[in-house]
């Protein structure tokens, strides 16, 4: 069943048309990853989901189990924030708010939909403690600058997950962190997304970390799509050739390592 | 542990700063031109009663003995003489700062009730007219002479339209009880609220005037605050996650501008106090202004020294105390990731 | 095509910031030539003449002294600004000095000059003046010097933060890898490279400074009568508001029209010289 169904979604700011008329969905439960350069408007295109950006103005359609987004009244997108739809950001250190415990971060979600602060507390604390913070119930009361980049991570997490919502868009969530967390960090999302039969969205530069993770993968380049496929077909077969670029600028361990890395210039050259 | 240093190291500091001011107040006492000993005697001593007061001040002593003195006469709350009331200068000001205290409160109250919306709101709609015109009461409230605003006030709202009192504290043949020294604080206690209402009629035009040139500084501060935090990742998340707009600021965004404005308002709670000399007078209220106003007339040197060090000592203990605020609102601070404080804006002064 | 329309779009002043800046032209050209365009004698009493309401002989109106209000505003101009002037000028050259000082002189010497600044910031600078104008007694180079001294504070934080910048950048870390010796570097390196923020600094400083000095004239310290300073002028008027509220007014809109120019005028060359502060202010 199709969560998300995205059809002829432009974006543009002012005068300039950043989304020329994606098409995307992703199915209930289902992990995609929307992958391309900084620049292609992967971010754009996953964030006027939220409607966050107010200089943004949208056309097409965005719906959520057949609710239309674009459009919508301020109240209908609000219910939709936190609840049905979860947004993580790539910088952990700026994602919390430096003045708050983290505690009271992860249970806002929850207190403005009117549940009781001693249940939030709870609820607050089992999720941190399931996405491996240590002594989460004393850390609960703690700052974010009292805490590792990876494990601050884990917090936006848990903010971004704790109202249970359907869909978890997650845009760059490893980039800013250390290369042997992002890997644990990334593993650990994707369990909490099987657990609760959420389905996420990944928005990435980097189609190394999608492997393992996502059922599907689309590819995003100047604000269009250029492929979209399941994730083993792609990386078997990748029909266009900016794909097949972008696989070459992969590291993998079964290639041959006098084997060189294809630079920028070159995908660049092959795509045109 | 990180506490306990930066406690003492606030504290030292304002000890150092208090010292300072009382290296000052004896420079202005002693050291330039200006008979102290005359001064002290008053303007129509005789040569003997200078003489006396040379002998009593110990003028002739060294200058270090004599800032020892008046040093140690300074901690025990000896300011000297007033020349024209004949009492000790501290007992002189004790008795009018109630009232300029009251006068603070108030202007404090409006800066922060009209400031920090202001700051907030221009934040939020910034660049639309809003903030245009946040922009142009600020800069209007920075560039009126404060004495001149106050006589205008009571040019147009009470001499013209009648809205307030002219001036005074409270109306002719009113009296409150002497429990507080605060007049409004008084008249409550008395019971009357005719009186009451009356001794607040008095008290809004001097605190509006007082205000008007404060209000822009805090609204700047807050804004410029607002506008970081309203940009920052976890506004935008805390959006993502259903929050009200009203929450948004109120909670996650304002909360940060704490810092930087309990800094300025805590400064400015002293500056306000100094700011009464322009106001105070212009009302006919009492208070540490018109009695520093006075002693400048009456070339009343130990009046006007003994106010000015208690202008500062209120600044000190203020901005002490603010200092101590921070540790609690400021997280950061208490693990010493932060700067003690944070850099004041240019405009402040 | 589309880059020459931006660069000539940026080169265009605003509007507002045009107006400032002529108003500001106009107050100096008044302070240089006041006197002469003055019409009427600003000092010459009539009685028979006193309180007059705006009108075709005098455009502003007399005072309680049947003084021409415009002629007195002409002539204060000067008073008023040249005081400002020289109070700007005295601390600028402490701030100077006393800044780079604290900046390039060491820790010690740092501490010292901040703690003293410190005592500078607890009393307000019209509360510091009365104590020096009530110490070297009333008159408007007492007053001069009180603001002077309470002024200089603020000037040497800014300069020592700016030069503490300064000395942080690529191209004085090249000049010490060249081997430039230290006075050399701070005077020929450093210096030139840090007082731009100067100019800004001190045009928005001259509506701050020229509040304080009328406001000492207000109090009866500063310009004495029957001097045409504007703070002066107000104070003389403030006795009479009800009869002749254009004595009170104008004087006062004197100060108030030169104050927010001097402070638009700050602004825009704040934003000229830091094009990302547009944003922030």
């Amino acid at each position: 069943m199709t969560l998300l169904e995205i059809r002829d979604l432009k974006v543009s700011y002012g005068e300039r048309e950043v989304v020329h008329g994606v098409n995307l969905s992703v199915g209930a439960g289902c992990r995609t990853a929307l992958v391309g350069e900084s620049g292609s408007g992967k971010s754009v295109t996953a964030r006027a989901v939220l409607q966050l950006d107010v200089a943004a103005s949208l056309s097409g359609s965005v719906s959520l189990k057949g609710q239309e987004l674009v459009g919508a009244k301020a109240s209908e997108l609000r219910s939709v924030r936190g609840s049905r739809v979860g947004l993580v950001f790539q910088d952990p250190l700026t994602s919390l708010n430096p003045v708050m415990t983290i505690g009271w971060q992860i249970m806002q979600p929850l207190v403005i939909r009117g549940v009781k602060k001693k249940e939030a507390r709870e609820r607050g604390i089992a999720l941190l403690a399931r996405l491996g913070v240590k002594d989460a119930s004393r850390r609960f009361d703690d700052y974010p600058h009292q805490f590792s980049g990876g494990m601050r991570q884990r917090v936006v997490i848990a903010i971004a997950v704790i109202a249970e919502p359907e869909l978890l868009i997650a845009d760059e969530p490893t980039t800013a962190l250390d290369v042997r967390v992002q890997a644990q960090v990334l593993d650990l999302l994707h369990e909490v997304a099987v657990e609760r039969g959420m389905a996420v969205l990944l928005i990435t530069h980097d189609l190394g970390v999608v492997a393992g993770f996502a059922d599907d993968v689309v590819v995003m380049r100047h604000g269009r799509i250029v492929e979209t496929a399941p994730v083993a077909q792609l990386f078997a077969d990748p029909q266009h050739p900016y794909t097949k670029g972008l696989l070459g600028a992969v590291p993998r361990l079964d290639r041959d390592p006098a084997q060189r890395l294809v630079s920028v210039e070159e995908i660049e050259a092959v795509a045109g | 542990m990180n506490v306990a240093r930066y406690v003492a190291r606030r504290l030292l500091l304002s000890g150092v700063v208090f010292f300072g001011l009382v290296v000052l107040a004896f420079v202005l006492v002693t050291v330039l031109p200006g008979d102290p000993a005359r001064a002290a005697a008053g303007r129509n001593a005789t040569a003997a009663q200078v003489a006396e007061a040379r002998e009593r001040l110990g003028l002739d002593d060294p200058v270090l003995v004599q800032f020892w003195h008046y040093l140690t006469n300074v901690l025990q709350g000896d300011l000297g003489n007033s020349v024209f009331t004949h009492r000790a200068v501290l007992a002189d000001i004790a008795d009018v700062l109630p009232s300029s205290l009251e006068l603070v409160a108030a202007a404090m109250l409006i800066n922060i009730v009209i400031g920090v919306p202001l700051g907030v709101l221009a934040a939020y709609r910034r660049g639309r007219t809003l903030d245009v015109m946040a922009r142009i009461v600020a800069l209007l409230g920075a560039t009126m002479p404060v004495f001149w605003l106050g006589l205008l006030l009571q040019l147009v709202l009470s001499s013209r339209l009648g809205l307030f009192p002219l001036y005074g504290q409270l109306g002719f043949g009113e009296r409150v009880p002497d429990i507080t020294g605060v007049i409004t604080i008084d008249a409550l206690l008395s019971g009357d609220p005719a009186l009451f209402s009356s001794a607040l009629a008095h008290l809004i035009l001097p605190a509006l005037t007082l205000a008007a040139s404060f209000i822009a500084v805090i609204a700047r501060t807050v804004r410029s605050s607002m506008i970081t935090s309203l940009d920052a990742d976890y506004v935008t998340l805390a959006r993502a996650t259903g929050a009200g707009e009203l929450r948004v600021v109120v909670r996650h965004a304002l909360r940060n501008a704490l810092v930087p404005m309990s800094t300025i308002l805590g400064m400015q709670l002293g500056w306000m106090l100094g700011v009464t000399v322009l106001v105070e007078s212009t009302f006919s209220r009492q208070g540490i202004g018109a009695y520093m106003v006075d002693a400048v007339l009456q070339n009343d040197l130990y009046a006007v020294i003994g106010s000015i060090l208690v202008i500062g000592v209120v600044f000190i203990v203020t901005n002490l105390v603010v200092d101590l605020v921070q540790l609690w609102i400021n997280p950061r601070l208490r693990d010493g990731l932060a700067p003690a404080r944070p850099a004041a804006p240019e405009a402040v002064r | 095509m589309s880059t020459s329309v931006a660069t000539r779009k940026r080169r265009r002043i605003p509007l507002v910031d045009r107006i400032a800046l002529i108003i500001c032209g106009l107050v100096l050209a008044i302070a240089v030539i006041g006197p002469w365009i003055a019409p009427h004698d600003p000092y010459a009493v009539n009685l028979s003449q006193r309180l007059l309401g705006p009108g075709p002989e005098h455009w502003l109106g007399t005072d309680i002294n049947g003084r021409d209000v415009l002629s007195r505003i002409l002539t204060g101009a000067r008073t008023t600004l040249l005081a400002t002037a020289v109070v700007l000028a005295v601390t600028v050259v402490i701030g100077v000095v006393v800044g780079t000082l604290a900046a390039v002189g060491g820790r010690v010497v740092d501490e010292i000059i901040m703690r003293i600044t410190d005592v500078g910031l607890a009393v307000p600078s019209i509360v510091l003046a009365l104590g020096f104008a009530v110490a070297l007694g009333p008159g408007i180079g007492s007053a001069i010097i009180a603001v002077s001294v309470s002024w200089w504070p603020g000037y040497v934080r800014l300069i020592r933060t700016v030069v503490r910048e300064t000395m942080q950048s690529e191209f004085v870390e090249s000049a010490v890898a060249l081997g430039v010796g230290r006075r050399r570097l701070i005077l020929r390196h450093v210096l030139p490279n840090s007082l731009d923020i100067l100019y800004v600094q001190v045009t928005l400083d001259v509506a701050a400074v020229m509040l304080v000095i009328s406001g000492l004239s207000f109090i009866g310290v500063g310009a004495q009568v029957p001097s045409a300073e504007w703070g002066a002028m107000i104070a003389a008027a403030a006795d009479n508001v009800t009869s002749g509220w254009w004595a009170l007014v104008f004087p006062g809109l004197a100060i108030a029209i030169t104050a927010i120019a001097f402070s638009l005028v700050g602004d825009w060359l704040r934003v000229l010289r830091d094009p990302t502060l547009k944003q922030e202010n």
